[in-house]
């Protein structure tokens, strides 16, 4: 069964080799983050495995608390070239996707790649832009490429977005349709720091010249081993079992106008699966799916008016016993 | 609900109305399909072209108008034609209005009591498949109709109300087996009396038997207990006649209404015993082998000329149990008025056979004599059997004997018994049918209306009534092979290869197989056979009761099983002693207080007993941790799965409190 989502058949003394790889070189990561950004160890460990598990991460909060930073933080500890995109209610396609210039000299149209060719790009406050320029960005990121004047130019790998939007009731902005919410992985929220964390950041350095300072702490050939052993962790029966219990509940369930898709089913078990490599399991714990859930979900299932609008993915957890 | 659903489900209501109408069309008056079909199309119309709806007035002066139509057309609203008119003018009329899923249910109710009135028309074995599988397709239509979601394909529909057909099989077969049957035939309700008159008639003149001749209709089944008499002893007896009026053989009414007495019959030594199964002719004629003696039940009663005949008109299938003696003898004394009555012939006519007569009377020393003279003759001379003789002027016998002398059962008994009569040897014709074939699968003999047969008694002193079937001298294969074998072989089998012929000979005796297992064990499965059933099971005494105690709990056990099919698939799979050591902590736990959540994981419920529990914090949370290994992770270590079975078992934490405490 384990057949199927394995990579590469290994036996269990050599899986149990690269585990251990694979968590030790997580953890310099991971301590390099928490070492920028303060009091957010699980936030930053999700966006991790959201990279890892290749989707793409949506921020959703207040300006201030930190989504910029932690885009560009994850850029400086994992060696990848970084891009910053302000998306206003101004900016054209051609804008992120790049343009066709006329060269006099060459007599001809040279594409000039526009700031989506990075590695990790930072749409930030992404419902500002409209939707034109929005599903511009979003088919770019399903595709991995941008296709200009009938020429497709690839876009790098790893390719990584973090798009942040501003809650919607600011004005001036516009609401992502759900079709293109569920492209993202996952969906988090940073939250205001707690005093202890707050009184560290009032003090303490500067985050931006932190960032500077930081090398990298995986080469990209570490980061592109680290990706593909995601699908080839372990994953049980018992646990595709409890997976299918929490999708049939979403679509059954009154609670939720409409149910996890497929594509968010899939995405649920990467993103658990790449959990359970930073955390060093052996095969896929219903802790890491629950670890992962809230974030992978909380775009995703909307609750139905008047069910008490609570988090949905606690309430999905706690609907669904674990088998 | 959008559109296209809606006229998908409206398509599947009209096909099963469409189905469910069918067996009733016959039985219906014009006007009653044609106003179902203007309904169907209008309703059609309404969902496909955008046809307005009838408004509800026009709807109710509808219903009054087609009310009175019903009415006028039978005189009455009860009994079972008007009330099927009745239910296919409401689904009509209801059709019309139908907007919601329940109403769709409606019509869907109202096509399954098409269903039923449709077995009460007609409970052959071909209708019963046939109303099944519309019962089959109003399930998957009702299914549909009443689905949230959208409407399945056509092949699953029917797969899923396959499915649950099959589930409510053992549910029928307790009910079909063990529900309180009525005395009397329920099936018979509709059959009006002299419906089903083919076969033979009360009299014989010259051509009659001839239409039954090739009729193939089956007019009864018999099946043998022990050994099986021979083809040409197989002599049906139906009905006696006495009167002859010089061209017509009648049965004379007084006479043959005198009941058997005792002493007339006296046994041969050869009883065999069978049962018959009598398709309907709506008469009191009972089939039964030369001479019956002997009839079960207090149904049937024995006439002073030898045949049997039933209490009420045969309309409905009725099996009865017979014994009859091959060898017994009628009738070894006859008082003479009786003698006389069975001389007697008109004043005149046929007068070449009566000088016949006094011909061989002269050229013979005794009764038996004249017999085999007679029969001499139609042996010498160039009589032939024929399915097509010549029609016979005012003295038929007289011309068949001198002139045509081509004919078929009925000329040879007639002209016999007349020669007979002439000279002066009591004789009668009997009718009834001769032969029959044999399947195998079933174990019945088949007897057809084209084994319709006529033959003479005569009576002869010191010997009593004696069978003389002068046909077996002329064609001995009627009586030996039947029909077929009389006529002429290229006649029969023209155009036809021999193999041909015993294909569709086999396919006929498997359909007849099927159809006397149908007829016997399923449409004839009645009070009598139930309470044959129980006792084969060692069920005595009061019937009532032991039927209500063995439906209550079969059914119980029925419904029972079928739960548990379905709540296997319901529970999950609890085989693992992993999972089920682990389970059986959680229950010890719950019991201390500790019961765990909905949607905690055992590492997060081994940590919400910690907090609680600290001294059983290092136990769980070993425990819970090996459980996961061995739940999640790939290729646990060897040993892990045995030690962490016997921890989980051993694992007590009301010892520990206690020891706390």
């Amino acid at each position: 069964m384990s057949g199927k989502l394995a990579a590469a058949p290994v036996t269990g003394a050599d899986a149990a080799r690269a585990r251990a790889d694979h968590a030790l070189t997580a953890a310099p990561i991971l301590e390099a983050l928490d070492g920028i950004i303060l009091g957010k160890s699980r936030e930053l460990r999700l966006a991790l495995a959201c990279l890892l598990a290749r989707g793409h991460l949506l921020i959703e909060d207040l300006p201030g608390v930190g989504k910029t930073t932690l885009a560009h933080a994850l850029a400086r500890v994992l060696g990848l070239g970084f891009q910053r995109i302000q998306f206003t209610s101004d900016l054209l396609p051609a804008d992120i996707l790049g343009v066709s210039v006329y060269h006099p000299e060459r007599r001809g149209f040279e594409f000039q790649p526009g700031p989506i060719f990075a590695q990790l790009v930072l749409a930030d406050e992404i419902n500002r832009a409209t939707p034109k320029t929005q599903s511009a960005l979003l088919e770019a990121m399903e595709e991995q490429q941008v296709t200009a004047d009938g020429v497709t130019h690839p876009l790098p790998e790893p390719f990584f977005v973090v798009a942040t939007r501003n809650p919607t009731e600011q004005t001036g902005t516009f609401a992502l349709p759900e079709s293109q919410l569920d492209r993202f992985l996952m969906q988090i929220r940073l939250g205001y720091p707690d005093p202890a964390q707050e009184r560290a950041l009032l003090t303490g350095t500067d985050r931006r010249s932190l960032i500077n300072q930081q090398p990298a702490t995986i080469d990209p050939e570490g980061l592109r081993a680290l990706q593909q052993a995601v699908p080839a962790v372990h994953v049980s029966e018992a646990l595709l079992d409890y997976l299918q219990a929490l999708i049939a509940h979403s679509r059954d369930s009154r609670d939720y106008v409409a149910g996890l898709s497929p594509r968010g089913g899939l995405g649920l078990l990467r993103a658990a699966q790449a959990w359970a490599l930073l955390h060093g399991h052996a095969g896929v714990h219903p802790d890491d799916l629950q670890a992962v859930l809230p974030a992978v979900v909380s775009h995703r299932l909307v609750a139905r008016a008047g069910t008490g609008e609570v988090d949905p993915g606690r309430a999905l957890i706690e609907a669904v016993p674990v088998p | 609900m959008s559109r296209a659903e809606a006229t998908a489900r409206l398509g599947w209501v009209t096909g099963v109305i469409a189905a469910a109408t069918l067996p009733h069309l016959g039985h219906l008056p014009p006007w009653v399909p044609l106003l179902l079909a203007v309904c169907v199309l209008w309703r059609l119309g309404v969902a496909t072209r955008g046809l307005p709806v009838p408004p509800g007035w026009l709807r109710i002066a509808l219903a009054f108008v087609c009310f009175l139509g019903v009415l006028a057309t039978y005189g009455t609203i009860n009994g079972l034609h008007p009330g099927s008119a009745l239910l296919v003018v409401m689904m009509a009329l209801k059709l019309l209005e139908t907007r919601r899923a329940r109403d769709l249910v409606v019509l869907l109710l109202i096509a399954y009591f098409l269903v039923f009135a449709g077995f009460l028309h007609n409970q052959s074995l071909p209708w019963g498949v046939y109303l099944l599988g519309v019962a089959w397709l109003t399930t998957a239509a009702l299914q549909q109709a009443t689905r949230t979601r959208a409407p399945l394909p056509a092949g699953e529909a029917l797969a899923l109300s396959g499915r649950l057909l099959v589930g409510a099989i053992p549910v029928m077969l307790i009910l079909f087996l063990l529900f309180p049957r009525l005395p009397g035939p329920l099936w018979g309700i509709g059959a009006s009396p002299g419906s089903a008159t083919t076969g033979l008639s009360e009299e014989m003149s010259p051509g009659d038997i001839t239409e039954l001749g090739l009729s193939e209709e089956l007019a009864f089944r018999a099946r043998f207990d022990g050994t099986v008499p021979r083809n040409s002893e197989l002599y049906w007896r139906a009905l006696v006649l006495d009167e002859f009026n010089g061209r017509t053989w009648r049965r004379s009414r007084p006479r043959s209404q005198m009941p058997l007495q005792p002493e007339q019959l006296s046994s041969g030594g050869q009883a065999i015993e069978y049962e018959v199964v009598i398709e309907p002719h709506g008469r009191h004629w009972v089939f039964a082998l030369d001479v019956p003696v002997a009839a079960e039940g207090d149904e049937v009663v024995q006439a002073a000329d030898l045949r049997l005949a039933t209490v009420r008109p045969v309309n409905e299938r009725r099996t009865m149990r017979l014994t009859s003696d091959l060898a017994a003898v009628a009738d070894l004394t006859l008082p003479p008025r009786d003698q006389e009555h069975y001389r007697r012939l008109p004043q005149e006519g046929n007068p070449r056979s009566r000088a016949l007569a006094q011909q061989l009377r002269a050229g013979s020393a005794d009764d038996a004599g004249v017999i085999q003279a007679l029969l001499s003759r139609f042996r010498a001379e160039p009589f032939y059997y024929t399915l097509l003789p010549p029609p016979l002027g005012s003295d038929p016998v007289d011309e068949f004997l001198f002139e045509t002398r081509e004919g078929f059962c009925e000329h040879y008994a007639s002209a016999f018994a007349t020669v007979m009569r002439a000279a002066g040897i009591p004789a009668r014709v009997v009718l009834g049918y001769q032969g029959g074939e044999f399947n195998p699968l079933s174990g019945y003999h088949v007897i057809r209306q084209s084994d319709a047969h006529a033959w003479t008694e005569v009576w002869l002193e010191g010997q009593g009534w004696i069978r003389v079937d002068p046909v077996a001298a002329v064609a001995p294969y009627r009586v030996s092979d039947g029909l077929m074998g009389a006529l002429r072989a290229g006649e029969a089998r023209a155009g036809r290869s021999v193999q041909a012929m015993q294909w569709r000979r086999q396919a006929a005796r498997v359909w007849d197989a099927a159809n006397t297992w149908w007829n016997t064990s399923v449409i004839g499965y009645d009070d009598a056979s139930q309470r044959r059933l129980l006792e084969r099971f060692g069920f005595e005494g009061e019937h009532a009761r032991t039927l209500v105690i063995l439906l209550a709990i079969g059914l119980a056990a029925s419904l029972l099983i079928l739960a548990l099919v379905l709540a296997r698939g319901l529970l999950p799979k609890r085989r693992d002693p992993v999972v089920l050591a682990w389970q059986q902590l959680c229950t010890r736990l719950a019991r201390q207080g500790l019961p765990p959540q909905p949607g905690e994981t055992p590492r997060a419920f081994a940590e919400r007993v910690a907090a609680t529990r600290p001294e059983l914090a290092a136990g769980t949370r070993a425990l819970a941790a090996q459980y996961q290994q061995l739940r999640y992770d790939p290729d646990p270590a060897p040993g892990l799965r045995e030690g962490f079975i016997s921890a989980a078992r051993r694992f007590r934490p009301h010892r520990w409190s206690r020891a706390v405490r």
